[in-house]
């Protein structure tokens, strides 16, 4: 079984690595000290298991999660110092994880754990319980993270302009600049503020306060200009959304 | 209270003393052999008392204007005694008036002139006015007393609010646990360390369980406490952490806000340098600026931008720091062309006593 640590920590990390060296079946994969250093070892190592640092400055355990794709994840086991919130997201969601300072009782029994879950094979299980964790621990609801081939990028939620569905991913409009979210239009809906966001069709939705001009084109559709020039066109399903919005 | 239970209250009072001045006339002239029906004297009275109900309000407005203690205590009782007097006289006019009218003779004989009646009569009703004053005063005292004890226990509870504060700012559980830790891995490495950063946790949670601890301290006493703390990130980051320390040593012994630094330092730690994987360096500089003390801790790590968290931390030392110094500190952030995060804090200089 091959393993990858992640902490911001070095002492942390020879803590884990010298209690990994006395299993016989596990293999170091390798170390990463940060979160995007974490997103492309997970990718480029292949890892079955991670032992994942929440509370990394720059970019949280979570946020890894987040990047990565819980359809991407390996395994997980989440180490965390101190952090009532995220303990109780792992509580509710059957989570693996082990405190600081490692108790080996506790490491052995969590390693155990995994162990099963990485032997019965069932990625789908995985994903749904980390895709649960994301939902109930949002890791940070100010910032969306898209991750592309060789990078992690932060949006912020502030910045963004308009998104609209591009095949399986969400294109963002943010300050000028474009990203692609592996993410479905709903899901982001979700993340976005309602007093903020307007979804105008099922493929798109606008910043409320970025739209200039909009036109009543016929049959209850209309076309908005945004700021920056852009038109999109509403369809008749969200009419009342905009209507609601002009009185 | 609001104004109808006020007006009732004033009703109330005016109509017990007119009673009672009633009740005492009733009994007195029993005595004499002269009796007369309780409606004649009460009639007398009441009126009396309403005029002095009617102009309650405004000797309130009165009492407030000028009140019995302060600076001006005895100038207000000069003009208490003038305005006494046009009362008094003014409610012997109404009363006559009022008689005049509903009996169709006025109380006293007029023939005697008004002087007589004056002599006679205002003695009451200067009383009237005085105690009107007098009640008012009272009262205001005691509310006055109230509110200075409510005060005083509002500020003894935000005093022990910002102890605990800084005992949890200094024990942040994820420092705390993070420590622990890596004592936790340093002792199966080397025994010597881990005691090391033990020792320096120990000093640490000492400081910040010790119940006396001052307001102010001298900015010596500071930087000692500081290197405890940055002897244990030290050892924590390795090589990737450098701290410069820049103190001009005329400032050392300048009075600084009790553990004003080590947040500082400590969120310049977390976001500037252990937020990217390259070592990174902290600068920390105080030096005396005329009649300003100026604290800076710098960073190289993302500036500001990108963390907008990092505000929160800040928001607690400006309360702080305006709550100690008024208008007369700075908290400024800035970013440097070079890069990371500066934080200045600009308070007067004051030499500690100690």
């Amino acid at each position: 079984m091959r393993v990858l640590i992640v902490d911001d920590e070095p002492i942390a990390r020879r803590g884990l690595r010298r209690l990994l060296d006395r299993e016989t079946d596990i293999e170091i994969a390798g170390e990463a000290g940060s979160g995007p250093a974490a997103v492309d070892a997970i990718r480029v190592l292949d890892p079955d298991l991670v032992f994942l640092d929440i509370q990394m400055p720059g970019m949280s355990g979570l946020e890894v999660v987040e990047a990565v794709g819980p359809e991407a994840m390996p395994a997980v086991v989440f180490v965390t110092a101190f952090d009532r919130y995220a303990l109780d997201a792992f509580d509710h969601n059957a989570a693996d994880y082990v405190l600081k300072p490692v108790d080996p009782d506790r490491f052995e029994r969590a390693l155990g754990r995994a162990r099963q879950r990485i032997a019965s094979g069932d990625r789908r299980d995985l994903e749904k319980r980390l895709l649960r964790l994301l939902e109930s621990a949002r890791p940070r609801a100010d910032r969306l993270i898209v991750r592309s081939a060789n990078r992690v990028q932060f949006v912020e939620i502030h910045d963004i302009d308009w998104v609209h569905a591009e095949d399986n991913y969400v294109r963002i409009h943010a300050a000028g600049s474009t990203y692609l979210l592996r993410e479905t239009v709903t899901g982001l809906e979700q993340r976005l503020d309602a007093a903020q966001f307007l979804r105008i069709r099922r493929s798109t939705i606008v910043r409320i306060d970025r739209i200039k001009e909009v036109r009543s084109l016929l049959n209850g559709t209309y076309e908005l200009v945004l700021k920056d020039g852009t038109k999109v066109v509403s369809s008749r399903r969200y009419r009342e959304k905009i209507e609601r919005l002009l009185n | 209270m609001s104004l109808p239970r006020k007006a009732l209250l004033i009703f109330v009072c005016w109509t017990l003393v007119g009673l009672y001045f009633s009740v005492h006339s009733l009994a007195l002239y029993s005595y004499l052999g002269r009796p007369l029906p309780f409606a004649y004297f009460a009639r007398i009275h009441l009126t009396c008392a309403y005029t002095w109900a009617l102009f309650t309000p405004f000797l309130l407005i009165l009492s407030k204007r000028w009140p019995l203690s302060g600076r001006h205590r005895w100038p207000h009782v000069a003009l208490h005694m003038a305005a006494a007097l046009i009362f008094s006289s003014l409610s012997l006019f109404i009363v006559e008036i009022v008689h005049l009218f509903v009996n169709g003779e006025p109380l006293h004989d007029w023939s005697r002139g008004w002087s007589a009646l004056m002599y006679e009569e205002l003695h009451g009703d200067i009383l009237r006015y005085w105690a009107v004053i007098v009640i008012d005063h009272t009262l205001g005292y005691y509310r006055r007393m109230r509110d200075r004890e409510l005060t005083a226990s509002q500020l003894r509870a935000e005093l022990a609010e910002s102890k605990l504060e800084v005992l949890k700012r200094q024990l942040h559980p994820h420092f705390l646990f993070n420590t622990l830790n890596s004592i936790s891995v340093l002792m199966f490495e080397d025994v010597k360390v881990a005691n090391r950063m033990l020792l320096r946790l120990s000093e640490i949670l000492r400081h910040g369980l010790t119940d006396d601890s001052p307001h102010e301290v001298s900015l010596e006493r500071e930087l000692r406490f500081l290197e405890r703390y940055l002897e244990i990130e030290r050892m924590r980051f390795g090589d990737r952490l450098t701290i410069d320390m820049n103190v001009d040593p005329t400032s050392l012994g300048a009075r600084v806000p009790n553990l004003i630094l080590q947040p500082l330092v400590e969120n310049a730690i977390r976001y500037g340098v252990a937020a990217v994987d390259r070592p990174s360096r902290v600068a920390i500089r105080a030096e005396k600026q005329g009649e300003e003390l100026k604290l800076e801790v710098r960073d190289d790590g993302p500036g500001l931008a990108r963390n907008a968290k990092r505000g929160i931390g800040l928001s607690n030392t400006e309360a702080r720091l305006r709550q100690m110094y008024g208008t007369e500190q700075k908290l400024e952030l800035t970013s440097p062309a070079a890069g990371g995060l500066l934080v200045s804090i600009s308070i007067p200089f004051r030499m500690a006593t100690a």
